[in-house]
């Protein structure tokens, strides 16, 4: 009876918004129509918001890449609290999974020989492609997300081939905490140099050069040092090894 | 030019839960202290911003682009109101959170530092994409904090939450994504203004969407299921900061979203349906609880009711009399939860029929009594006007059955925390240990906030005198 019930309160709500994703068109439509309202200055304007990215984004952010002009500097706020998010889940796995004591060692089977030089080799590699992806997260698909992701699954692969490797906990928080205060800290330094939080203080450059965009690498290297800590630190902490 | 930015609101506990795991390196003594220290700090923050949001509304631009563009924080009186509130019950809520023996205490502090950020971003933001962001940063503290005692009972109730919290905030996401895909914005009041261009039948589904997400957190039937068993399972003082601060931050942006962004402005049988249901059923099922931290739940889901109907019947008194009911309510159950936290900690126990005489303790008896007064509504406590103006607005508009259950639900409400009353201060109890400074000084200061503006409330009046342009769609 329940599952009957479920199922067609499933069906039902996918109807429901089905229906009202008919409507939706993707990708840019007709700007005719559209006027803007700036309620700060009480104002209408003809611009569209997407165009108005695409069109002005390189010249107001002087990132290359739209969507981090979009990600890092137009919308910024929203990604220091998605950086803030995935900090709290480390955090709280942190907390849940804390142990008191430390766990008698599993005992573990060595992998084979060549899954452990191989890694050992890779592990190098892997970091400094993350590294890479972050750096040039204002001119490249990717940034630091992406990046963090890359080489926290490095760790992971440390972790597959050394079932005794773990990594320091202490080290993780400190990196984490510090790329956190620079994010935090760049916001706050806006704010006082130009009276906007997360303002673009730094001078553009030019574009498609690796030393452009302003601000926008400096949180893009501090947010792929975090989210790469992060997630190692949440792999770590699901290995169930003491802090 | 803005004097104080409220972003600091935002950023001052953000960039001192970062610094908390290195201060934690050193000592873990001073953490405590750091983080009463930086809420304090907040708080002072949050009163100026209050002072500044009540001569006009304050626009704090982010990143230097325009609101369509970038993001902006819109702070009204009614939000810096709400701000102040929820820094302040923060404030006095570490007091008591000093009292945490269990490890890991970094942990601890820096995810209540955040559920605060989140709840004050989620109170200050003018974005609707930002709103969404900061549900997710309170919404994730609290389920690492639901489950921070690391029983079965914390875990149960986290559990619960998690499944019932990210399904809201699906919703919410679902429904912001509808408003964007038509009108490619996503500041509120650029959205308010032009939301005759959608299409009607998208412009309900989005409304439903959001209504629903944010309905999870602010407790309305039937989507409250989470609340008992986390509010029970959940350290003490994590179960006083969801009573006064995330659950607050929720239902403040249900009524921006009825308000500001779908800028409804006549009686919404929707919303005062699900009030009055919230109301019921919590009342009722609460009368049944021997546990005094699932009664106090399910009170507060009853609580939570009210304040949504207040907020559907919406006329200026019956709003005026939700966002009193908001303060009032924030401010007396932190009081009953830490009070509570005390109690369990006194008799080792949570059925409240062994807590024989344990309110005999002035320390603990007097703030315990005025809370409770005050939640049912007796005259001299803030609860009062809370309760009297959303009925006074329900009158005013002849809904008399809505009146009547209220009423009814009231009743009950009394009978059950009479009988509590009737245990706490029986004599011949045990002898119970006398509570810490900890303890009573946050009791004790609640209190004195509940008497104070229970006695003189015209302030708060003035405050609420901005209802009337934040209903017709205004900051």
């Amino acid at each position: 009876m329940k599952r009957i019930l479920g199922g067609v309160i499933a069906v039902l709500i996918f109807i429901v918004l089905a229906l009202a994703f008919v409507h939706i068109p993707f990708g840019n439509i007709d700007l005719a129509e559209y006027h803007y309202y700036n309620p700060v200055d009480n104002e209408h304007t003809q611009d569209s918001v997407p165009q108005h990215y695409l069109d002005e984004g390189k010249k107001e952010t002087g990132s290359t890449n739209i969507v981090t002009a979009v990600v890092v500097d137009y919308r910024g706020f929203d990604t220091l609290g998605e950086v803030t998010v995935l900090f709290l889940a480390s955090t709280g796995v942190g907390s849940i999974m804390y142990i008191f004591e430390k766990e008698k060692r599993r005992k573990v089977r060595r992998a084979n020989a060549v899954v452990e030089t191989a890694s050992k080799l890779l592990f190098g590699f892997i970091i400094l492609f993350g590294a890479y992806i972050f750096v040039h997260g204002h001119l490249t698909p990717g940034g630091g997300f992406p990046g963090g992701a890359v080489i926290a699954s490095s760790f992971l692969l440390l972790y597959l081939a050394y079932p005794r490797f773990h990594a320091e906990h202490k080290n993780l928080n400190i990196a984490e905490s510090l790329a956190g205060l620079t994010f935090v800290g760049v916001g706050i330094l806006g704010l006082f140099l130009a009276g906007y939080f997360l303002y673009n203080f730094l001078p553009f450059g030019l574009p498609t050069y690796l030393f452009s965009a302003g601000v926008i690498p400096v949180i893009y290297v501090a947010v792929g040092v975090k989210v790469g800590s992060e997630l190692t630190g949440i792999v770590d902490a699901m290995m169930g090894v003491r802090e | 030019m803005i004097a104080v930015h409220p972003v600091l609101l935002i950023a001052i506990p953000l960039f001192f839960a970062f610094l908390l795991p290195l201060i934690g390196l050193f000592s873990k003594k001073v953490l405590k202290y750091v983080v009463t220290g930086t809420i304090a700090l907040n708080t002072i923050i949050a009163l100026l911003v209050f002072r500044e949001a009540l001569n006009s509304p304050i626009f704090d631009i982010l990143g230097g682009f325009k609101p369509p563009l970038g993001i902006v924080l819109m702070v009204g009186p009614l939000g810096g109101f709400i701000a102040l509130i929820i820094n302040m019950a923060g404030l006095i809520i570490s007091i008591y959170g000093m009292e945490m023996k269990k490890e890991p205490l970094v942990k601890y502090y820096m995810l209540s530092l955040l559920l605060l950020m989140g709840a004050n971003g989620m109170v200050l933001t003018g974005d609707l994409f930002n709103l969404f962001v900061f549900l997710e940063v309170t919404s994730i503290a609290s389920y690492g904090l639901a489950a921070y005692n690391k029983d079965l009972k914390g875990f149960e109730g986290a559990l619960k939450y998690v499944i019932l919290g990210s399904i809201g905030s699906t919703f919410v996401l679902i429904g912001i994504a509808l408003i964007y895909s038509q009108l490619r914005t996503l500041n509120m009041l650029d959205i308010a203004t032009r939301l005759n261009e959608m299409d009607p039948y998208v412009k309900i589904v989005a409304f439903t969407s959001l209504f629903l997400g944010f309905g999870v957190e602010a407790e309305m039937f039937p989507l409250n299921t989470w609340v008992p068993e986390t509010y029970d399972g959940a350290p003490h003082s994590v179960s006083a900061m969801f009573a006064s601060m995330s659950a607050k931050a929720g239902i403040f942006a249900l009524a921006r979203v009825i308000f500001t962004i779908f800028a409804f402005t006549n009686y919404l049988w929707f919303v005062v349906i699900m009030g009055v249901l919230t109301v019921f059923f919590g009342e009722i099922i609460a009368y049944a609880q021997r546990d005094i931290k699932r009664m106090l739940a399910y009170s507060s889901i009853g609580q939570m009711g009210m304040i949504l109907m207040g907020l559907g019947i919406g006329t200026t008194m019956a709003v005026e009399g939700a966002f009193f009911q908001m303060f009032s309510h924030a401010m007396a159950k932190a009081l009953l939860f830490i009070a509570a936290g005390y109690m369990i900690y006194a008799t080792q126990t949570e059925k409240m029929s062994e807590m024989k005489g344990i309110g005999r303790n002035p320390l603990i008896g007097i703030p315990l009594l005025i809370g409770i007064l005050s939640i049912l509504g007796m005259p001299p406590f803030i609860g009062f006007y809370g309760k009297f103006y959303i009925l006074m607005g329900g009158f005013s508009e002849g809904y008399y059955a809505i009146i009547a259950l209220f009423l009814a639900a009231s009743l009950v409400e009394v009978a059950y925390y009479a009988r509590f009353i009737k245990i706490a201060f029986e004599g011949g109890g045990k002898r119970y240990p006398s509570p810490k400074a900890t303890v009573y000084i946050p009791l004790l200061l609640f209190a004195v906030i509940i008497v104070i503006f229970g006695v003189y409330p015209k302030p708060i009046f003035e405050i609420l005198s901005h209802v009337t342009t934040f209903l017709t769609g205004g900051v």
